[in-house]
């Protein structure tokens, strides 16, 4: 087994004894909590708010393009943040410090132009 | 830097192609036809294929900066794969500008996915890592699974996307399982690294998993039995051109992908005395796939689903050549025959899907024999490119199909590290099934009366994308010198494997560490 290998078992560990727990936790309420059904418990509020209508409702496809929009741009962020932490290190080699600025900048580019596209194209605006 | 930059030039153009004709499509008059679209598109992978072919005639260039060596190598091998796809995606934009407003689906996003698509496959084909090309296959196959829904309001046509997305999805997932298996075995995803730690450690159990999922990924890809269900649904459902970029690029570069990972990262000798060895999975995987594939396409009534089961079928010529393959001194790929098929079938199944492109007005769900009737007498000129690309599928000469299938046989049969005169024999018997059902089409163009009239689209850029398919095809099989030195150069691989070993040792990978331990 190779030492990088080992370095990932306090993973498994962490993994096994957050299944146990949840597990157990959702077996015990299971075998255990009182059950008492009626109506009024079995409605959606409990607290005894009336339900306004149906959750089966159709929604608007357009909610699922705002969706999509707010994963890309996440995602941008979401690789902002490593080349962030790694940029301190990565200015130690003056060659290479360029060029993980521009990588960063290049991507942002990009995803600037995909913004224009969206724009032209009125996929921001709700009608 | 510079030169780096310079050498990566087919790929930066590509790139910049297609997020230019993006904004040129919002940015345009929306009531303008798209069609000049198309037309930059053409001309800006033209400008990338001229920069290929000069990289290409410099024999391969090493990339200097490290940065860009651990992740893309541009070998002979990578720039030969890059200038095949450049050529089927120009093919496939030519006869798309007059198919599209014919199928009322005329959107400018169509030529910047199959630009994106031409990227992602030229980044899998050229992928020094896994992990690059991973990320290649991605932005490849993310664009194909639009194009092949690009029909919308066809019912078959979201049918195909569903599938392939699916599909293809699930492949991704097999892939990125054993990608995984190889990092935990390695401690990297490079191809050269991977190699070197195969060399001298034993793969054992990990070997086993990983090529198992490997195999069961590129099988999905490039559509061997038993991956191959939901090919003919796909091909059927896509817009004809597309389906001719699926059959000749997503392949292509799905075969040499899966030729530079096996031969370059599995390659090594202990990869052959696992319990599972790919080479004699992948031998058992041509026989099926030549055969289900070939008996299944006699059946067909659709031209559209023949034309998917024969790419079937091809697949397992090709394994053949992949099987005859051998690395030499990890990286190299032995056999040119293997290079030679694959332009032969690429532009062949191109220019086949170009002129059935033709017979697609207002749905095109009825390609059936019957409509091909009398073909010839109506449109001689597309008739004879299509006799052109069923003698070069079928393996007739003077095409570049039967020199393909000639190099590929030879190759197998030269091959001293197996006995493959079985897999060839096998390989002759389907090829001479084959003639029958290309043979049909020939026979139902040139000597069926026509039934009924039977639109066509009459276009000029159509019939010069079946046009120069035909006349490479042709060329290729009669003059087939420079193919073949091409070929032959292509195949010698990276001219240096060992610069691009120790660029990947300069470069400072972290080490993965235990956070959890603090």
């Amino acid at each position: 087994m190779l030492d990088s290998q080992i370095e990932y078992i306090p993973v498994l560990i962490m993994l096994a004894i957050c299944s146990a727990a949840i597990g157990g936790m959702l077996t015990l309420n299971f075998l255990l909590g009182p059950k008492r059904k009626n109506a009024i418990k079995n409605a959606p509020f409990e607290s005894g708010e009336k339900q306004i209508h149906s959750p089966k409702r159709r929604f608007s496809v357009k909610f699922y393009l705002v969706g999509i929009f707010f994963i890309v741009f996440d995602i941008e962020a979401v690789f902002l943040f490593p080349w962030a932490t790694l940029y301190r290190q990565w200015l130690r080699d003056p060659a290479f410090a360029w060029v993980a600025f521009g990588e960063m900048f290049l991507f942002l580019g990009i995803l600037s132009l995909g913004l224009v596209y969206v724009w032209r194209r009125g996929a921001l605006e709700w009608d | 830097m510079a030169a780096d930059l310079a050498h990566l030039s087919p790929l930066l153009i590509v790139c910049c192609v297609g997020l230019g004709i993006l904004l040129l499509d919002v940015f345009a008059d929306p009531k303008q036809p798209k069609t000049f679209i198309g037309y930059v598109a053409v001309v800006g992978l033209l400008v990338a294929l001229a920069a290929t072919g000069w990289l290409f005639a410099t024999g391969g260039v090493l990339l200097t900066q490290p940065y860009f060596a651990v992740a893309l190598t541009l070998d002979p091998f990578a720039l030969f794969g890059f200038a095949l796809i450049l050529v089927v995606a120009i093919l496939t934009t030519l006869a798309s500008v007059h198919y599209l407003p014919s199928q009322r689906c005329e959107w400018g996003e169509y030529y910047s996915l199959v630009v994106f698509a031409s990227l992602g496959m030229m980044v899998m084909v050229a992928a020094a890592d896994l992990i690059t090309m991973f990320v290649g296959l991605e932005i490849m196959s993310v664009a194909i699974y639009v194009l092949a829904g690009f029909k919308r309001q066809s019912p078959f046509a979201i049918e195909a996307a569903m599938k392939y997305f699916f599909l293809g999805a699930f492949a991704t997932g097999f892939l990125l399982y054993g990608l995984a298996f190889v990092y935990g075995a390695t401690g990297s995803t490079n191809l050269n690294v991977v190699a070197e730690h195969f060399a001298k450690n034993d793969p054992g159990l990990y070997g086993i998993v990983i090529v198992i999922m490997m195999i069961v990924a590129f099988g999905f890809k490039i559509a061997a039995v038993p991956f191959h269900m939901w090919t003919p649904d796909v091909y059927e459902g896509s817009p004809s051109p597309i389906a001719g970029l699926m059959a000749g690029g997503v392949k292509t570069a799905a075969f040499l992908a899966l030729a530079r990972v096996f031969l370059t990262a599995f390659g090594g000798a202990d990869f052959e005395n696992l319990a599972i060895s790919w080479r004699e999975v992948f031998y058992w995987l041509a026989i099926l796939t030549m055969t289900v594939g070939n008996i299944l396409a006699v059946v067909q009534q659709n031209v559209k689903r023949m034309l998917a089961y024969s790419s079937i079928s091809h697949a397992g010529y090709i394994l053949i050549g992949i099987v005859a393959s051998r690395s030499v001194d990890g990286g190299a790929v032995a056999g040119s025959g293997l290079f030679f098929y694959l332009l032969a079938y690429a532009l062949s199944s191109v220019g086949a899907f170009a002129v059935v492109s033709m017979l697609g007005k207002d749905g095109e769900e009825d390609i059936t024999y019957g409509n091909l009737a009398g073909f010839a007498y109506r449109h001689g000129f597309a008739a004879l490119c299509m006799v052109i690309f069923m003698a070069s599928l079928a393996g007739i000469p003077p095409t570049a199909g039967f020199l393909g299938k000639y190099l590929v046989f030879t190759d197998a049969l030269a091959a001293t590290h197996m006995n493959l005169l079985p897999l060839v024999l096998v390989a002759v018997v389907n090829s001479m099934i084959g003639v029958y059902y290309y043979l049909k089409v020939i026979v139902f163009m040139y000597m069926r009366e026509p039934r009924r009239e039977f639109e066509t689209i009459r276009s000029v850029p159509m019939g010069i994308a079946f046009g120069l398919a035909a006349l490479v095809v042709v060329v290729c099989g009669s003059f087939p010198d420079t193919t073949i030195r091409w070929s032959a150069k292509a195949a010698t691989g990276n001219p240096s494997a060992d610069s691009a070993i120790s660029a990947a040792s300069v470069i400072d990978v972290p080490a993965p560490v235990a956070t959890t331990a603090k």
